[in-house]
């Protein structure tokens, strides 16, 4: 290594005075490893030049931070409800510890058929309204067709309208 | 496949599963009758009644439903279905040949139990709100705030065709297709109003500590929320317009917001052609 060769990072950076820097451009054609350190260089600086440029917005910072912060309350979610259904879990079986295993089954069926008893009178309540109401918007034969289109006709220009009242600015 | 043909099918397809007609009676509608709806006479026709008593003291050949309020069966006779939700169905020397069926007996009877299920339904849905979109409830609240006129008279055009929507699916439930409808106009109906007394929650609670300087917690935020929602909803008129008003503004913003996210709806575009 050569005394010269010590100058080469100077020289990179452009720090090097007019005269020494000739010099150096001079010994450079001799020193084939400083001038291969050079080409390198050269070329790195060119790849980055190429690289796009990006102008990052004022809140960018605050929005990753919100981000991170949206995550982790989201996972925060998911371990408070594990926890709420894990001690739900564990009161559950307490609970029949404490009850005794024959009366929990028959309290567990007696409101299986409750809920069952609900659950087809709503679907009871649910037919007899919805035909009810059918019956009002009766037309003739094809009243099921006619309010299919006419369902589909409005929902369709309802979802016209929302993209056309979302593009209007205010 | 673009989108016309899409459509032509789908359309064929619907109509094909809509043609099994269905058998007609004749029908009645009263909606929201200013005093009991009293029936003397005999008909041969099903009754549906919104918001008010019904009084049968003839023989009725068909169903009848009340939706908020009782049936008093007088010394008549029904020979379909009697339903009621939301009220009760009172048989004096009447008999129904069909189903009895009370829903909701209790909440119409008791505004204390309907107080009660609301506020395990929306303390709930603080939870869900608060730990997965709390940010767009946040966004959502601060266009709400922001254009609340406007937001007002596109909520409310939204909420009646939203509504007719409903109505159109409920009655087609009859013909299997419409079951299908109905589950997605439900769900579509539900996100919607959870989503936006969600934001009404969290501006109310913005009221309320806006001035202070600290930051407060946001789930307090909401909480404080749901009780002066529950406190404006004790008064009975009154509180109904105040949180019919601010209802229909927070579901123009959150259509307007897209859920508070401003990305497009369903993301389909590509697939739409546009």
């Amino acid at each position: 290594m050569k005394k010269e060769c010590r100058l080469l990072f100077d020289y990179l950076q452009d720090n090097l005075a007019e005269r020494v820097k000739s010099a150096f451009e001079y010994h450079l054609e001799d020193c084939e490893r400083c001038s291969s350190e050079v080409k390198k260089f050269r070329e790195i600086e060119k790849g980055l030049d190429s690289i796009p440029k990006v102008k990052v917005p004022e809140t960018f910072s605050f929005e990753v931070i919100e981000k991170i912060r949206e995550r982790k309350r989201k996972i925060a979610g998911w371990y408070y409800y594990f926890a709420v259904s894990l001690s739900a879990l564990v009161f559950f079986f307490f609970f029949v510890g404490v009850v005794g295993v024959k009366r929990v089954y028959a309290n567990a069926l007696a409101f299986a058929r409750t809920l069952d008893l609900f659950l087809s009178s709503v679907v009871t309540a649910v037919a007899t309204i919805s035909s009810s109401l059918y019956n009002t918007f009766y037309v003739g034969r094809f009243t099921s067709v006619i309010l299919i289109l006419l369902f589909g006709v409005l929902g369709y220009g309802f979802f016209r309208s929302l993209k056309v009242f979302s593009k209007a600015g205010k | 496949m673009n989108r016309f043909k899409f459509v032509v099918v789908i359309t064929i397809c619907v109509l094909f599963f809509a043609l099994p007609s269905y058998a007609s009676r004749s029908s009645k509608l009263y909606i929201f009758p200013a005093k009991k709806v009293v029936i003397k006479d005999r008909l041969d026709k099903d009754l549906l009644v919104f918001g008010n008593d019904i009084v049968v003291k003839s023989e009725i050949n068909g169903n009848v439903s009340v939706i908020g309020g009782t049936v008093f069966v007088e010394g008549g006779r029904i020979r379909g279905n009697c339903v009621s939700v939301g009220g009760g169905i009172k048989l004096e020397k009447g008999t129904v040949d069909g189903d009895i069926v009370a829903v909701g007996e209790l909440f119409g009877k008791n505004k204390f139990y309907g107080f009660l299920l609301s506020t395990v339904f929306w303390l709930f849905a603080i939870g869900f709100g608060y730990f997965f979109f709390a940010e767009n409830l946040k966004e959502n609240a601060f266009e709400f705030a922001d254009d609340f006129f406007r937001l007002f008279f596109f909520g409310f055009y939204s909420l009646i065709v939203l509504f007719v929507l409903f109505l159109i699916s409920f009655a087609l439930i009859q013909t299997g297709l419409g079951i299908i409808l109905f589950a997605l106009m439900l769900f579509v109906l539900a996100s919607l109003y959870v989503f936006s007394v969600l934001t009404v929650f969290y501006f109310f609670g913005d009221i309320v500590f806006g001035k202070l300087k600290n930051s407060i917690p946001d789930i307090l935020k909401f909480v404080i929320g749901l009780l002066v929602y529950q406190l404006i909803k004790m008064t009975s008129i009154f509180g109904f317009v105040v949180l019919f008003v601010l209802i229909s503004a927070s579901l123009g913003a959150t259509l307007y917001s897209r859920f508070g996210t401003f990305k497009p709806w369903f993301g389909f575009q590509r697939f739409w052609g546009e």
